[in-house]
């Protein structure tokens, strides 16, 4: 019995030497990267208090439409990774300010010549 | 050049060093793809498993405490998200099952698909089957000894199960496996 045993233990043994397991394919490896080093942004951001967004929540903090974001995207303070565009909230929220600023003054420029054209 | 442990590579990558992600990910590919894929019995959950805990491990990086065994906490990130997957998928299940009034008991999701590579396929097939038969747990132990050649007091402490309850799972695996693998062995 128990060389019987035995015996059916090797031979399972041998099947399971010709069985493979998953492996990680070159694909899923360059996902996880992807992901990870993008959490690995986030989270560094995150304990700067910034965050990192997507072209779509970008769009969503300005109020504009994605692609309205997209057509515009040479003034934005965007960057690339991976074929991906982003942005970091906090240099778009000071990108805002700035803009704020610029159109302040431009409006200020603008306004006397209104009134002397008026 | 000295090779940096686990515990010192999950601490650069808290300090955002992303070579010190490449490094772990290398060194944890095989190990963590046969404990998901041995944990669910379903490679396409496996992929997004692996990937998930790839993500959490950055997130979590800056809160690991060096005191303990890094594999073991690698592994209970993946064990923890397996786990939680499969009870959600089970109840997703139920529902499904629930609507179309048939019993959870009798049906559950092929875990071969198309893409097995496996020199022969029909082996492969019959293996994949008869593990999905098992209990996550059950497959986690016999998967971690025998194909990553753990010891039974390894695998009772990456799982946290007791030693006894190892060796019991793996005896179930195997005799199971001997009996549903029958046809090729005779």
């Amino acid at each position: 019995m128990g060389e019987r045993s035995k015996t059916r233990k090797t031979k399972l043994d041998a099947l399971l030497d010709r069985i493979e397991l998953p492996g990680a394919s070159p694909a899923l490896l360059q996902e996880t990267r992807t992901a990870a080093i993008e959490a690995m942004a986030n989270r560094q951001m995150d304990e700067a208090g910034d965050v990192i967004l997507t072209p779509a929540e970008a769009a969503a903090l300005l109020r504009v439409d994605e692609q309205t974001l997209r057509d515009n995207l040479a003034d934005l303070p965007a960057f690339e990774f991976a074929g991906h565009i982003r942005f970091s909230r906090r240099a778009l929220e000071e990108w805002v300010r700035q803009r704020t600023a610029d159109f302040g003054e431009q409006m200020a420029r603008q306004q006397p010549l209104k009134i002397i054209a008026g | 050049m000295n090779r940096l442990d686990d515990a010192q590579l999950i601490g650069l990558i808290a300090r955002g060093h992303e070579w010190a992600f490449e490094r772990l990910l290398r060194r944890y590919r095989q190990a963590l793809m046969r404990l998901l894929y041995a944990l669910t019995a379903d490679r396409a959950m496996t992929e997004d498993l692996f990937q998930e805990t790839f993500v959490t491990l950055v997130e979590k990086a800056s809160s690991y405490q060096p005191t303990g065994s890094a594999r073991h906490w690698v592994f209970t990130i993946a064990r923890h998200k397996a786990l939680n997957a499969l009870s959600e998928s089970h109840r997703r299940r139920a529902r499904l099952l629930a609507f179309a009034g048939a019993s959870p008991g009798h049906v559950r999701t092929d875990p071969v698909d198309s893409s097995t590579r496996a020199a022969n396929a029909e082996l492969q097939a019959a293996f994949e089957a008869a593990m999905a038969d098992l209990p996550p747990l059950v497959r986690a132990c016999f998967v971690l000894q025998r194909f990553d050649r753990l010891s039974h007091a390894q695998v009772a402490r990456l799982l946290e199960l007791p030693l006894g309850t190892v060796k019991t799972h793996i005896r179930r695996a195997r005799d199971h496996l001997r009996r549903q693998l029958r046809p090729f062995i005779d």
